[in-house]
């Protein structure tokens, strides 16, 4: 009898262990790679094609202009902007690959119209509501 | 009731969401470390925290979307889309780690109001996708 009310004991415990939630401090992050730069900034190309500009300015006042596909500008050790280089694939893949795989898929959008005052579509739009439930289930 | 009203108010004022996440993501508000998932909301001066083996996407409410990589920590110093009344800002600041951004709405809109600093950069944006990766302690 006792060893059952034991096990009932250490049963609660366990199920108690399970769903308690751990909402601890993050973990510190990991030390700098000795001589590394100590910040990249590389532009990208947007899903379209279009690429932009983004001016980064140092704390020690050097400015630099990125405004072409894979040119990255980097801190050196001494708190400077490095010269704008080209970043490699395999370099953005093997430095920051992780971080770009997270970035999530363009939000699709679709433009429905009804007939004049109705509440019905239009033959074009009622063809896209096929379109609009596959997007919806391939991305659910 | 007051209590009721009150939380209506502050959940509509969020500026974005957690669409995905791998691992495990925090977001520290108000003082008060939490965890966040998908769904989750973002408001103003969120620290957004990611630890290892971890990614957190966000999209905000013009469309800008951010995904930070792992270990990372970026606080939102302001997010303001108003362009009925020309009012817009987007100001962040990344503490550690890596993030995407691809501007959004307001970048089309207002090219000149969106700034992302870091411990030794500012950077202005111009409407377009850029990554930016940050040491740890880094001062």
């Amino acid at each position: 009898m006792r060893t059952a009310q034991l096990a009932l004991l250490m049963l609660a415990l366990l199920l108690f262990a399970a769903c308690a939630k751990e909402v601890g401090p993050p973990p510190a992050a990991e030390a700098p790679a000795p001589n590394g730069p100590l910040a990249t900034v590389l532009l990208l190309a947007d899903p379209d094609g279009h690429v932009g500009t983004v001016v980064v300015t140092g704390r020690k006042g050097d400015l630099t202009v990125l405004d072409k596909e894979a040119y990255a500008v980097q801190v050196d050790q001494d708190k400077r902007l490095t010269k704008q280089f080209q970043m490699s694939k395999a370099d953005i893949d093997r430095q920051l690959g992780q971080t770009l795989k997270a970035f999530p898929e363009a939000p699709a959008t679709f433009i429905l119209y009804f007939k004049g005052k109705t509440t019905s579509l239009t033959s074009e739009s009622t063809k896209l509501l096929a379109a609009i439930g596959k997007t919806f289930w391939e991305r659910k | 009731m007051v209590c009721c009203l009150t939380t209506t108010v502050f959940a509509e004022g969020f500026i974005g969401s957690v669409k995905t996440l791998t691992g495990k993501g925090y977001v520290v508000r108000k003082g008060d470390l939490q965890p966040i998932e998908v769904g989750g909301h973002i408001f103003q001066d969120d620290t957004l925290v990611t630890v290892r083996n971890s990614t957190m996407d966000v999209i905000f409410r013009d469309d800008t979307r951010l995904s930070l990589g792992p270990n990372t920590e970026l606080n939102i110093d302001e997010f303001i889309f108003d362009p009925l009344h020309d009012d817009m800002s987007f100001l962040a600041q990344m503490r550690t780690g890596s993030a995407t951004f691809l501007t959004g709405k307001m970048a089309q809109i207002a090219p000149d109001k969106m700034q992302v600093s870091t411990p030794l950069t500012t950077i202005g944006i111009r409407g377009t996708k850029f990554l930016i990766s940050v040491e740890p302690e880094v001062k």
